[in-house]
């Protein structure tokens, strides 16, 4: 009988201890012990080279004038799934627009001087109202630079409205410029490269383009020119899009600086895949362009994650416009991030960010 | 009280239980992380 007492003893013993035993091990699996549980991440990293310099001209970041106007346009057509090529846009009677237009555009002009000296010229997107963006190329000297051939290519961040139905202000000036597009086009968007029209979206494309076209998919690292590499993301877009690209410049004793122009894929995503996938990723110098966080000056308490993401890379400069939205450059600020100020001219509404006409210099 | 209704004693026999059964559930732990991680 006492044999019995001393089994059930031990079995008792032995099942609080498996339990102790397993919530204790997660327990320090979890804490001190989480290296040996988790190895180190491996990094696929890819050297982009290094450039001297970098100049980032903000052509225009005023997608569109009204906010009001632009989601009436889309909530008339049906929602934000409505492909962007059928959907009548507010051309006239917005008292906020140009010329009563409600339509703006993203362009974003780049200098990068290479470690030799040489320098490359590159345009990212053409915007949306082509009076509007020709006047600003025009100011800019972008437009002359196009039409002397300066300028090495463009690049399409991707197939939205206001960052390619201007294309022709673009193909006015250099209709055999070779562009960059990410993979995911729709056939409308090759169309209107070529000439088409589509009424009902009042864009049209006088000037067909004639360059090479070269599309871009996200299976690696695209190595441009030294210190400079496009990424591209597969991700679906409001309005019937897919796929965004964006930007990575190396530059010589600073770092990385990330040009964006409207970074749908996240924030998060586009730093995170640049330190998984980029020599010096860790450590991410500057953000530029869209962010694409309150493009319609909404807030969600979960964007605050977004401002906190920053100081996990060591960003020091935040040169944001364009989607990012005041609110959320605001709430940068308060958070005494490195944001850039601008100059508030040109149709620009407010000097809390880059706007038209500024200018980010990295060298 | 009848023999077989007593409780247990935490004799020696109680602490060699609860030892051999940090060791497997510790052990149980570890080697379903390990599986599992080495699954990813």
């Amino acid at each position: 009988m006492s044999q019995d007492v001393s089994r059930r003893s031990f079995m008792r013993g032995a099942s609080l201890g498996v339990m102790a035993g397993y919530f204790g091990a997660a327990g320090l699996a979890s804490t001190a012990l989480y290296r040996q549980v988790l190895p180190p991440e491996k990094l696929d990293q890819t050297d982009i080279g290094e450039l001297k310099g970098l100049r980032i001209k903000v052509v225009s970041e005023t997608s569109w004038y009204d906010n009001n106007v632009f989601l009436n346009d889309v909530k008339g057509a049906g929602g934000l799934l409505v492909n962007q090529y059928t959907i009548p846009w507010s051309v006239e009677g917005v008292k906020a627009g140009y010329k009563g237009s409600n339509l703006g555009g993203f362009a974003t002009y780049i200098e990068a001087e290479l470690l030799d000296g040489s320098i490359k010229r590159i345009l990212l997107d053409t915007g949306w109202n082509p009076e509007w963006m020709e006047k600003r190329f025009i100011e800019e000297g972008v437009a002359e630079k196009l039409a002397k051939n300066q300028i090495d290519y463009w690049v399409m961040s991707h197939e939205h409205i206001d960052h390619f139905f201007g294309v022709e202000a673009v193909t006015k000036y250099n209709p055999g410029q070779d562009v960059y597009i990410p993979k995911g086009w729709y056939p409308e968007g090759y169309d209107l490269l070529k000439g088409k029209a589509f009424p009902k979206a009042n864009v049209k494309n006088d000037h067909p383009h004639t360059g090479k076209v070269t599309v871009l998919d996200s299976s690696k690292v695209n190595k441009m020119f030294p210190g400079f590499a496009l990424l591209t993301f597969d991700v679906p877009i409001i309005l019937r899009v897919f796929g965004e690209q964006a930007m990575v410049f190396n530059v010589k004793d600073k770092g990385l600086v990330l040009v964006t122009g409207c970074c749908h894929m996240g924030i998060i995503t586009y730093m995170e895949t640049v330190r998984k996938k980029i020599k010096g990723g860790e450590k991410i110098y500057a953000v530029q362009g869209g962010l694409h966080i309150s493009p319609f000056e909404d807030w969600d308490p979960q964007y605050d994650d977004l401002i906190f993401a920053f100081n996990k890379y060591g960003v020091q400069k935040i040169g944001a416009n364009h989607c990012t939205g005041f609110i959320t450059v605001e709430k940068m600020i308060a958070a005494k991030l490195p944001v850039v100020k601008g100059t508030a001219r040109s149709m620009s509404k407010r000097d809390i960010y880059l706007g038209n006409g500024d200018e980010l210099a990295i060298a | 009280m009848p023999e077989e209704h007593k409780p247990a004693e935490t004799g020696p026999k109680y602490w060699v239980g609860l030892l051999v059964g940090l060791a497997v559930g510790g052990g149980l732990f570890w080697t379903t992380m390990k599986i599992l991680v080495a699954m990813r």
